[in-house]
């Protein structure tokens, strides 16, 4: 069986929203800051216990406050993907907010949080962020790849 | 040629129009940008906008309308910033979907070399505020630590601040001190520190009868001079000069050895 799941990348601007998707999808990465303006959109399809998911990727143009982003860009979206960056507070520091926001229009969509540029931090300050920040989130590196995989095909899972 | 005409000819150029069925299926398209086959192409499979999407277009009601601009995407392999129109208009009870594409590429360009150099801006500007903050809080520490140290009036150890690192030294390592500029230097026997004090403030730090200041520019440690020579004297291998004005009180601090 084969399906087809929209799924939107948000969060803060220079996060590494494209640069997680260069790398599920393209398994590239490059540390030249590019940004994005609008969305590009991306896709690949990952096998979830033999249904093949089609993932349609959203990459919204990164933005101080979740409120600025079109809300049009959420349409028919199965999946969220909430991306900060550990190395940068401003970030992560109001995420609750900037989750609800988005998600209080899209209450059905499937949610996961990305801390992403763990090569940039030590793992004591994860570990004091996963303490501190109130939602549970997962830790990666579009750099060296760690964890990239994972977090797309678990949000493949919970969308199925 | 009129405005209407010479603005429709700017315009045309950038603009399709294409109408398909609820399955997709292109019914016409004008293919100014892109050649679809009317019968043949599907809107759905081919742009990748509606994947995912198919359910919410086609139960739009008529008239109604989705927007989206300002979407990159590759379309029969161009890649580009397209603005999107996606409306249902039912015709003689038959439902219908017109889908307009406009290509703003150019325009999308400038708007991201902008928007670039906003983010860019912002990004830096936050990290060196985060290292300002940074700095300060270290600089409190350590001179709240320097300061208990300093009034301690510890004789074995002093506290140096040596590139923004507060160092404790052992006294009795101490071969002597150098005035450097604004800074000085701090000769042991394993290494030199260079740190941003005045030679008055040093010598007011030290123990009375360990150093002794023998020049405007040095202090040495009594213990670490080899020999005295009329106007030099011997510490550690290296020849030091005596300030006339200095030499009364080095001979002093000798004699009472």
């Amino acid at each position: 069986m084969e399906i087809s799941k929209k799924v939107v990348v948000a969060g803060h601007f220079g996060v590494g929203k494209t640069s997680l998707i260069k790398r599920f999808v393209h398994e590239k990465f490059s540390d030249q800051y590019l940004t994005t303006i609008g969305v590009k959109i991306d896709k690949k399809q990952v096998d979830v216990n033999g249904t093949s998911v089609n993932m349609i990727l959203w990459d919204i143009a990164g933005e101080q406050s979740a409120s600025k982003i079109p809300k049009n860009y959420f349409i028919g979206a199965h999946g969220l993907l909430y991306v900060f960056d550990l190395s940068r507070e401003e970030t992560y520091k109001d995420l609750n907010d900037q989750i609800f926001e988005i998600t209080k229009g899209n209450p059905d969509i499937h949610t996961s949080v990305l801390g992403n540029k763990s090569d940039l931090v030590d793992k004591v300050l994860i570990e004091e962020l996963k303490t501190e920040i109130p939602i549970s989130f997962r830790n990666t590196s579009a750099m060296t790849g760690d964890n990239v995989e994972e977090a797309f095909k678990t949000l493949a899972t919970n969308m199925i | 040629m009129n405005l209407k005409e010479l603005k429709f000819a700017r315009f045309e150029t950038r603009a399709q129009a294409i109408v398909f069925d609820d399955k997709g299926t292109v019914l016409e398209s004008d293919n100014t940008i892109f050649d679809f086959e009317p019968s043949q192409s599907n809107v759905f499979e081919e742009i990748d906008l509606f994947q995912g999407m198919e359910e919410i277009t086609t139960s739009l009601k008529n008239a109604e309308e989705l927007k989206f601009n300002c979407i990159s995407i590759s379309i029969m392999g161009r890649e580009s910033h397209f603005d999107f129109i996606i409306q249902r208009v039912d015709d003689e009870g038959k439902k219908f979907f017109c889908l307009l594409i406009y290509d703003f590429a150019e325009q999308y360009q400038r708007v991201l070399e902008l928007q670039q150099e906003r983010n860019v801006r912002d990004i830096e500007s936050k990290k060196l505020e985060r290292e300002n903050r940074r700095i300060s809080e270290e600089n409190e520490v350590i001179n709240r630590l320097y300061d208990q140290m300093t009034q301690s009036g510890s004789s074995e150890y002093v506290l140096l601040k040596s590139d923004n690192l507060l160092v404790n030294i052992d006294l009795n390592t101490i071969d002597y001190f150098e005035a450097y500029g604004d800074y000085i230097k701090v000769h042991t026997e394993a290494k030199m520190y260079i740190i941003h004090n005045r030679m008055k403030n040093i010598e007011g730090q030290l123990p009375k009868g360990m150093f002794v200041r023998i020049h405007r520019s040095f202090i040495v440690q009594i213990n670490k001079i080899k020999n005295i020579e009329q106007m030099s004297l011997n510490v550690s291998e290296k020849i030091l000069p005596i300030g006339k004005q200095f030499k009364a009180e080095l001979l002093n601090q000798m004699n009472q050895l």
